[in-house]
């Protein structure tokens, strides 16, 4: 069986600990967990987790049981990646002298990132929201310049259509 | 009604059927204890540490299918539970422990007697709660005593700063509703499908079975197949060992289940999880599939991958299953020699003969070691719930505990078979079986070393002994200085034999006073 990256949206009891409970499910059977990210939903009875985790079919339904048996998971669902939006958010510091800047804007503009800050040091704060290969595409452009910090977040992700992961489906 | 945090927890124990408590005070647990005072419907019972409490509710819950409650105080009284919460984890055993902790606004500051008690334990709960407010306290009780008991059950822990415990709050008890468990056709229709088309099928019954009270619809299932039935060590007593169909529990030794895993082409695998002890080493043919039943989806596919499932609760899918697959008039398998290979060993000798004096139906609680297979391997139970062992976790000093819970929870007289490497590790646990004047009757299989340890250091460390050698006190001297005056040493099975088929030991196990036996047995005794 192939191993292959997988979404995997969690809808989870907004307790206290959850996030705890449900990382250290993954940690302590050894799932491989690529990221992870953890919001607040329309209801504030409940919080989503979204983790891109990689694995054969066998392990990614061992992953859904475990986690479907956990007291504070609602609801779990696998989405392919055809079936749902997913987006990570990227914020990336690089060196950038003045004379720089207007190539660099003008990647930013083919990849639609932001230009966030623009400091005298020398530096530039560019965001991105996107994919995971086109964050890691803008990444590689612009790693010549230097790259002197970023902040990835964990993946979010819906699915396309009518399907919710809600309990009540007349909602 | 308003009413102080304390107050409510016991109500909400009563109301959950709570009869019996195991526990030890300390300093965050004081105003629980304090109001346990006014309630005479709950016996509480002390033991010498608070691993003996946690043992001994671990023992009420798997004699009685109860949830078993224990007590304890914060910082070390938690710590010393975590060992019986795991056990209780590893063996599905339903377990509400309950522990207080440094006050609400004291909490994080690493005071007194502080540690991160849900931190620790969550991963060896079902569920655990930290307390915080007094409002939601009755909820959580409830909540926890259903999770306990619902599905396939465990332990949940219930933590609780000592301020709420005095704090007040409006008394409402809440219930939740039993999940209705129902099982999916289809994979009744492929599960049936797959017996039907097997030749050899062969039948492996787990713990789930003696949980969901399934024990008949496996013999039925058994006798429809013409199949022959082997246990894990958790399932032992899901079928009466005097079955003619029965092939023992899965262990090293048995040569007999080994060969029927070898010649089987179908496992029916009832509420059992393929532990590692289970199926390590164990043969079995590459054309061997498997049908799995289990009431929890995460255990299918997890260990071996299955050819069939059926998903539920074994009391509803088993008789199902029993009423489609059509019925066999020969069986495949030959089980007559079942003890050919037995050694008649010392240690055989003794198990046979306390089960001659003692009979199938008796509970017997263990500790971890030789002596636990010696008693899985050759002590014959009719009845589910009458081996009482730590199977998952293998927690030596599991046994002392277990059989004074079990006593406490039945009335009955409670056989502890024990090694002294287990035995010296909980032996204070005598002060709670005297304190209480419990009918516990004690095997110590004493060969002054760590049997199990030795043999695998003799075989896969080239016998380099390292540490495995313990130091046996005078065990009649012990239990005389604890007040048990019916304490004896027997140097071979004959001896035990003319002991305890006498006439004034028949008096004695007839009263509720505790006895003590060591049996003297060599080193050098296998059992892997």
């Amino acid at each position: 069986m192939n191993s292959n990256t997988h979404t995997l949206s969690i809808l989870v009891e907004n307790r206290p600990g959850v996030l705890t409970r449900i990382s250290g499910l993954f940690a302590r059977r050894g799932y491989n967990i690529d990221s992870l990210s953890v919001c607040a939903t329309e209801d504030e009875k409940y919080s989503r987790m979204t983790v891109t985790v990689s694995g054969n079919d066998r392990i990614i339904r061992q992953i859904e049981a475990q986690l479907s048996k956990q007291t504070d998971v609602v609801k779990v669902a696998d989405f392919t990646s055809t079936g749902c939006v997913f987006r990570e958010l990227l914020l990336i510091k690089i060196r950038c002298s003045a004379s720089q800047r207007s190539e660099i804007v003008d990647i930013c503009t083919i990849f639609k990132a932001k230009t966030l800050d623009i400091s005298p040091d020398d530096t530039m704060i560019v965001e991105l929201t996107g994919e995971t290969g086109k964050i890691d595409a803008l990444i590689e452009i612009l790693r010549p310049y230097g790259v002197l910090e970023m902040a990835r977040s964990g993946g979010s992700a819906l699915e396309r259509g009518r399907n919710t992961l809600k309990t009540d489906e007349n909602d | 009604m308003k009413l102080k945090g304390s107050e409510i927890l016991i109500r909400e124990l009563v109301r959950h059927g709570t009869d019996t408590v195991f526990g030890y005070p300390g300093n965050s647990i004081l105003s629980l204890y304090d109001a346990l005072l006014d309630h005479g419907e709950i016996r509480h019972f002390l033991p010498a540490d608070e691993r003996g409490a946690v043992f001994m509710a671990e023992g009420y819950a798997r004699a009685t299918g109860k949830a078993g409650v224990c007590i304890a105080t914060s910082g070390p009284g938690a710590t010393n539970i975590v060992t019986g919460i795991a056990d209780a984890f590893s063996d599905s055993i339903p377990l509400v422990a309950i522990t207080g902790n440094a006050p609400l606004d004291m909490l994080g500051h690493d005071g007194f007697q502080e540690v991160d008690t849900t931190g620790i334990t969550m991963p060896i709960t079902k569920y655990n709660y930290i307390v915080k407010d007094v409002s939601v306290l009755s909820e959580t009780v409830s909540e926890a005593f259903h999770i306990a008991l619902s599905g396939r059950r465990g332990p949940v822990l219930i933590d609780v700063p000592s301020n709420v415990f005095d704090e007040y709050a409006e008394y409402e008890t809440k219930d939740f509703a039993e999940n209705k468990l129902s099982f999916d056709p289809a994979e009744l229709k492929a599960a049936i499908e797959t017996i039907n088309s097997s030749k050899r099928p062969l039948i492996y019954a787990g713990g789930g079975v003696i949980a969901a009270k399934a024990s008949e619809y496996v013999a039925e299932l058994s006798e429809k197949l013409c199949a022959p039935v082997g246990v894990s060590l958790k399932g032992i007593g899901s079928i009466d060992a005097d079955d003619k169909r029965y092939i023992g529990p899965g262990t090293h030794a048995n040569e007999v289940a080994k060969r029927a895993l070898r010649e089987a082409d179908l496992l029916i695998s009832i509420g059992a999880r393929f532990s590692s002890k289970a199926t390590e080493k164990s043969p079995y043919s590459k054309n061997l599939r498997l049908l799995h039943l289990d009431i929890d989806a995460s255990e299918i596919d997890k260990i071996h991958f299955a050819d069939a499932r059926l998903l539920g609760d074994v009391a509803i899918t088993l008789p199902a299953l029993t009423k489609g697959v059509d019925k066999r008039n020969n069986d495949w398998f030959n089980n007559s020699d079942r003890f050919e290979n037995a050694t008649y060993s010392m240690p055989f000798q003794y198990i046979k003969c306390l089960n001659r004096r003692f009979g199938n139906k008796q509970l017997v609680t263990t500790d971890v070691g030789q002596h636990q297979l010696w008693v899985a391997n050759y002590y014959d139970f009719s009845a589910p719930d009458r081996f009482l062992s730590s199977c998952g976790l293998g927690a030596m000093g599991f046994g002392i505990g277990a059989a004074a819970g079990a006593a406490i929870a039945t009335g009955e007289r409670v056989l502890y078979v024990t090694g002294d490497g287990s035995f010296n590790m909980c032996f204070n646990e005598l002060a709670t079986i005297v304190k209480y004047n419990l009918p516990v009757t004690i095997i110590i299989m004493n060969n002054s070393s760590l049997g199990m340890i030795r043999e695998v250091q003799k075989r896969y460390y080239r016998g380099r002994y390292t540490d495995s050698d313990v130091f046996s006190p005078d065990y009649v001297a012990l239990a005389r200085s604890f007040g048990i005056d019916d304490a004896f040493v027997v140097k071979n099975p004959k001896e035990l034999e003319r002991l305890i088929f006498s006439e004034d030991f028949g008096k004695t196990i007839n009263s509720t006073r505790p006895v003590l036996i060591d049996c003297r047995t060599d080193k050098n005794q296998k059992i892997l």
